[in-house]
């Protein structure tokens, strides 16, 4: 019940010089980690943790919270800058937050990745707000079986990623799934798949993974194309020179509403995702990517449009407060980030939890003001880093490509301080090479890579508590049957439009052929 | 050229003995410089928090301070075997937990033996809590015995490998078959607990403090290690494995040296752990996060812990 009391106690507790110092704090800092590829929103939380020793709780929330939502969006500005994603989640703002660089529109996409971010987030904060206990009770009814058909179903919603051939599609996705078998067996704890090597027993971390298929396999390809080019000193020089002075297009209002779909896409995907545990927001990116290019084939995304940046970024951002719902509600965290602001709760006296709106109410209300009034910080400074990346992202290619390979060396080490991540990081550099000269599309293997671990383990464990019986541990509740049903109409649909778009290709390759036909005979006649 | 050969000699064979040098000095002057404490799992869990909570205070007691690093990888395996590679000197620290031996006793091949390591302390330990919802037939150990006994392996338990193995251990003397279901972390196990998709929980006490009574009734302490009196109240006074007759296994925090250090060395280092443990600043930090203290010192820490890992030997059978 809302408690009026707590609430002016917590306005009181918030909006003082010093909470509000530690929430632009922790914004900055988060904007600047999520920023550098290799560090992730949870390395930044758990850098911070230690101050918070010292601090009262809202300042601590304040800078914990600060850091998480600046390093969620921060990720975006190297993947749109430098094709680097900053965090895992930001991989699929790559696709077309790249594209708008090299077209030289870098300051619209960060703009646009900041404000689908900002609009997303708020609205799934204000969300997590008002129906935190109830959306926990709808997570809790997933269990082993409910998660299996989930991870399907999020695979087959991902079709659109395939691209216009399905095959190469497929053929990435099982690339990813065997990667994603590599390391410990999700329920016996055993090694497989490793090649003899123990340092492969954790298995492959998906931040070398995304580094080294999205930016080096990417920069491995420019220098490629950069050693047909010639005359690249004088064009270095005058692209310096130009870069300071001129200035980048920005991202008018009409183009930022024109993108309300995406965003809401990105909020409902986004928030669903969120509040059950262990999806995590580069899930949350690439579904919200995925769903809105199939929903509007017309805005052509993947190919450089606003459109792809938004329900990337809106993906992403919003499942920040809603991860934060399984702790609230149950003391669950929904992530690893979740876990350690659970874990600065604590340490603050406050054990998060359903008890905590009843005991703790005017820390539960601060949290939910710091997540509303975080968003307002994350748009000032984000604004800010925006404007400078936007010039370094538009540095000419000799002087860029070499800054991202080394970008791309120091994140995948710094992610854990751990040589071999360098190796595993430039082995898929060499594999995303592989993959854009030969046309396989790199978004079905991240996926089925992610994927494969939580699904084996969800269908291994639904299999263990039905004493291995396969139709019990598949249909083990109408939750997952209905996920099922999802699934095969999904499928259904998929085809379908896949068929009928060759269909139309077909049409409309013939109805070219004839017209060309029909010129030339004209041609011939004329010639006659 | 004679004569700079000569010198070039002599810096060789300086560079091989001054790294000896160190290692040999007498526990007296341990420590000299400052120790790396190796934390061989991510930035912000548990073995983390206590690095960093110790690392704020060892200048104090050590009169050198801690370079906390985080080695993670291969289930703290990374860790482990980077502070082999160092020299045996007393200067890096490794703290772990039971993570990493379960991981090496899976291995068909593992890369180093649990074995290799000279352990210095316990800081702690914590125990595997089994949990029933309130209410069942299978709420409390005779209840649970009869039900299992009755239908076996019907009973299903989840929680993280090591807590399982507590429960294995405990579930083997008794005869007792239930099914086991590993989760990769214990936040999955008590979500699906929650949900009602298993029927028990095995988690640790600070974890069943937050659902008992409301969520949860505790059926027994499958350790060896009674629990602290404010919290065995709060948790409803649960049995141990040793008031129902049987042997426990508990699982440490483990703070060990490369196995060739001098005895004299992890000696003084056992000691001054014990004074930093009981640092106010520590103490204070440590009862925030919910931690509890449980000290051992070396020689019985070493022998507790070659017994638990024969225990784990044992009960990791019953997990494959």
């Amino acid at each position: 019940m809302f408690n009026p009391d707590a609430f002016v106690e917590a306005l009181t507790l918030v909006f003082t010089f010093k909470t509000m110092m530690w929430l632009a704090i922790g914004v900055t800092v988060g904007v600047g980690v999520g920023a550098m590829p290799g560090l992730t929103a949870a390395t930044g939380v758990a850098l911070m943790l230690p101050l918070t020793f010292v601090m009262d709780t809202p300042s601590a929330l304040g800078l914990l919270i600060g850091v998480y939502k600046g390093a969620v969006y921060g990720g975006s500005i190297s993947a749109i800058s430098f094709a680097t994603p900053g965090t895992p989640e930001a991989a699929a703002t790559v696709y077309d937050g790249y594209k708008l660089m090299r077209a030289g529109k870098g300051r619209k996409a960060l703009l646009m990745a900041l404000y689908a971010s900002v609009t997303a987030d708020f609205l799934s904060d204000v969300i997590t707000i008002l129906v935190a206990p109830m959306l926990a009770i709808v997570a809790l009814s997933f269990g082993p079986s409910e998660r299996f058909w989930l991870m399907l179903l999020a695979v087959t919603l991902l079709g659109a990623l395939s691209g216009n051939h399905l095959a190469k599609g497929m053929l990435s996705a099982a690339l990813g799934l065997f990667i994603g078998t590599i390391g410990t067996d999700p329920v016996g704890a055993v090694s497989r798949n490793t090649f003899g090597l123990w340092w492969l027993q954790d298995g492959i971390h998906l931040i070398p993974l995304v580094i080294g298929v999205f930016a080096m396999g990417r920069m491995i390809e420019e220098v490629a194309k950069l050693m047909r080019e010639s005359g690249t000193t004088r064009m270095v020089g005058a692209a310096v020179s130009g870069l300071l002075s001129k200035t980048t297009e920005g991202l008018s209002l009409r183009e930022y509403m024109s993108t309300w779909k995406e965003m809401l896409i990105g909020l409902g995907i986004g928030s669903f995702v969120g509040m059950l545990p262990g999806l995590g927001s580069t899930v949350g990116a690439f579904l919200s990517y995925s769903v809105a290019k199939q929903v509007s084939p017309e805005k052509k995304i993947g190919t450089g449009v606003i459109e792809g940046v938004a329900a990337a970024e809106a993906g992403n951002n919003a499942t920040v407060g809603p991860t934060l719902v399984p702790l609230l509600a149950f003391g669950i965290p929904g992530s690893s980030t979740a876990a350690l602001i659970g874990g600065a709760l604590m340490l603050q006296g406050v054990t998060p939890g359903p008890r905590m709106f009843e005991l703790f109410p005017e820390v539960i209300y601060s949290l939910f003001i710091i997540l509303l009034v975080g968003n307002v910080f994350n748009l000032g400074i984000g604004r800010f880093f925006a404007f400078i990346y936007a010039r370094l992202g538009e540095l000419p290619r000799p002087l860029l490509i070499p800054l991202i390979m080394l970008m791309a060396v120091i994140g995948s080490y710094g992610f854990q301080q751990n040589p071999y991540d360098v190796v595993i990081m430039l082995a898929f550099g060499l594999i995303g090479f592989g993959m854009r000269i030969f046309g396989i599309p790199e978004a079905p293997m991240v996926i089925t890579f992610l994927i494969t671990p939580m699904a084996e383990g969800s269908i291994r464990r639904a299999l263990l508590i039905n004493q291995g019986d396969w139709l019990g541990a598949l249909f083990h509740s109408p939750l997952a049957i209905g996920l099922f049903v999802s699934v095969i109409v999904l499928t259904f649909f998929a085809i379908k439009l896949q068929i009928g778009e060759r269909i139309s290709e077909m049409g409309a390759v013939k109805a070219e052929e004839a017209k060309e036909g029909k010129e030339a005979k004209e041609a011939d006649t004329t010639e006659d | 050229m004679k004569l700079f050969s000569k010198i070039i000699g002599a810096l060789v064979v300086a560079g091989f003995i001054l790294p000896g040098a160190s290692s040999n000095l007498p526990a007296a002057e341990y420590p000299n410089k400052t120790i790396t404490y190796v934390v061989p799992f991510g930035a912000g869990g548990g073995t983390d928090r206590w690095a960093r909570v110790l690392a704020g205070s060892a200048i104090d007691h050590f009169g050198q301070a801690f370079h906390v690093r985080n080695m993670p990888g291969a289930s703290a395996v990374v860790g482990w075997k980077k502070m082999l590679a160092r020299p045996a000197d007393g200067y890096t620290l490794i703290q772990g937990s039971p993570t990493p031996i379960l991981s090496l006793l899976l291995e068909k091949k593992p890369p180093i033996k649990p074995s290799q390591i000279k352990i210095v302390a316990y800081l702690s330990s914590f125990r595997a809590i089994l949990t029933a919802k309130n209410g069942k037939k299978w709420s409390d150990w005779k209840g649970l015995a009869a039900y299992a006994k009755a239908n076996p392996g019907k009973l299903t338990v989840g929680g993280s490998n090591s807590l399982l193995t507590g429960v294995a251990y405990l579930m083997k003397q008794a005869g007792l078959k239930i099914t086991y279901v590993p989760y990769p972390s214990t936040g999955k196990a008590v979500a699906d607990f929650l949900g009602g998709h298993i029927n028990l929980l095995s988690a640790t006490a600070s974890t069943i403090k937050g659902l008992v009574p409301e969520k949860g009734t505790v059926v027994v302490n499958t350790s060896d290690l009674p629990l602290s009196k404010k919290i065995a109240k709060k948790l409803g006074k649960p049995p141990t494995a040793a008031d129902l007759g049987y042997n426990g296994i508990s699982f440490p925090r483990w703070v060990g040296v490369h196995p060739d250090t001098p005895d004299a060395i992890a000696d003084a280092i056992s000691v001054k752990l014990g004074k930093l443990l009981k640092a106010k600043s520590v103490k204070k930090m440590l009862k925030k996060m919910g931690e509890e203290v449980i000290y051992v010192p070396r020689k019985k820490a070493q022998a507790k812990y070659n017994q638990m890992v024969k225990d784990m030997e044992s009960a990791v059978k019953l997990l494959k």
